[in-house]
């Protein structure tokens, strides 16, 4: 539960920090960020490696998928298209059971789904 | 070809396209009651089934339920989904305990997979399933209707 309530707050500083592209506004000096992350990669799995690489995408990066689903592996853009059912498979095809995250680069649009039943 | 069922939320009354799947990965196989949901973007799971399995998180994805509150985020796991016999290999499924019956979750078999290889007659009260990877399953003609704007 530790590591995951660091991990949701290191994803929650870092979708606003690539939404604002300032460090400032989430009181985080660029020097204590990057030590942060060294101390919660050491503490994370290697899907939850996968998963802070993808929240902390650079700007750069993230420009350039804009709008795409993207398979990130050992830390960087694996595979990239437009639904994330055919990113999985391919990464699937090429990389096998290999630690993944599988997210969207930008805002992305719900899905619908059943009401729930009670 | 697998007939419609009474659906348990409503006995008697509805039938509805359900059908017991199989959810495979890792060499483990759990069978779970599925609603065949045309209009689910995805398939979803229970959540049991991806602690049972030790289905390891792919990632996330956006959910709107439709019920007034804010969309979710939900995780999502790579397995086989067997339907009727059926293999769908690498689907990438959302874990959620959101649908079921009497307190028992349900999955939900979202057009991800129906679009591969389901076909729903609801007059007939029957489903057919074909494998998606087979070369005998016909192309789907395309529709006479322009695409609609929404």
């Amino acid at each position: 539960m530790k590591t995951n309530a660091l991990v949701s707050d290191v994803g929650s500083r870092l979708n606003y920090t690539v939404t604002s592209s300032t460090m400032a506004s989430v009181h985080i000096r660029a020097d204590e960020c990057n030590r942060f992350f060294l101390v919660a990669s050491r503490l994370l799995s290697p899907e939850e490696r996968e998963e802070l690489a993808f929240r902390s995408m650079p700007a750069t990066t993230a420009r350039h998928y804009y709008g795409k689903y993207v398979a990130i592996h050992n830390g960087a853009v694996a595979v990239s298209g437009d639904s994330d059912t055919g990113v999985a498979r391919e990464f699937v095809r090429t990389f096998g059971d290999a630690p993944v995250y599988i997210g969207y680069v930008g805002r992305e649009r719900a899905a619908y789904q059943v009401r729930p039943r009670q | 070809m697998p007939a419609y069922l009474n659906a348990p939320w409503r006995p008697g009354v509805a039938l509805a396209p359900i059908a017991r799947i199989h959810v495979k990965k890792n060499g483990g196989d759990e069978a779970v009651m599925a609603l065949l949901d045309s209009g689910a973007d995805y398939t979803q799971i229970p959540t049991a089934t991806v602690t049972n399995l030790g289905l390891k998180k792919k990632g996330d994805r956006l959910v709107d339920r439709k019920d007034g509150l804010p969309p979710t985020s939900v995780p999502t796991y790579v397995t086989d989904i067997i339907l009727e016999g059926v293999t769908f290999r690498d689907v990438l499924v959302s874990g959620t305990d959101d649908f079921g019956f009497d307190g028992t979750p349900w999955a939900l078999v979202g057009r991800d997979i129906l679009n591969e290889g389901v076909i729903l007659d609801g007059p007939r009260k029957w489903f057919t399933v074909t494998d998606p990877s087979s070369a005998s399953v016909a192309p789907v003609p395309p529709s006479a209707r322009p695409p609609q704007a929404y």
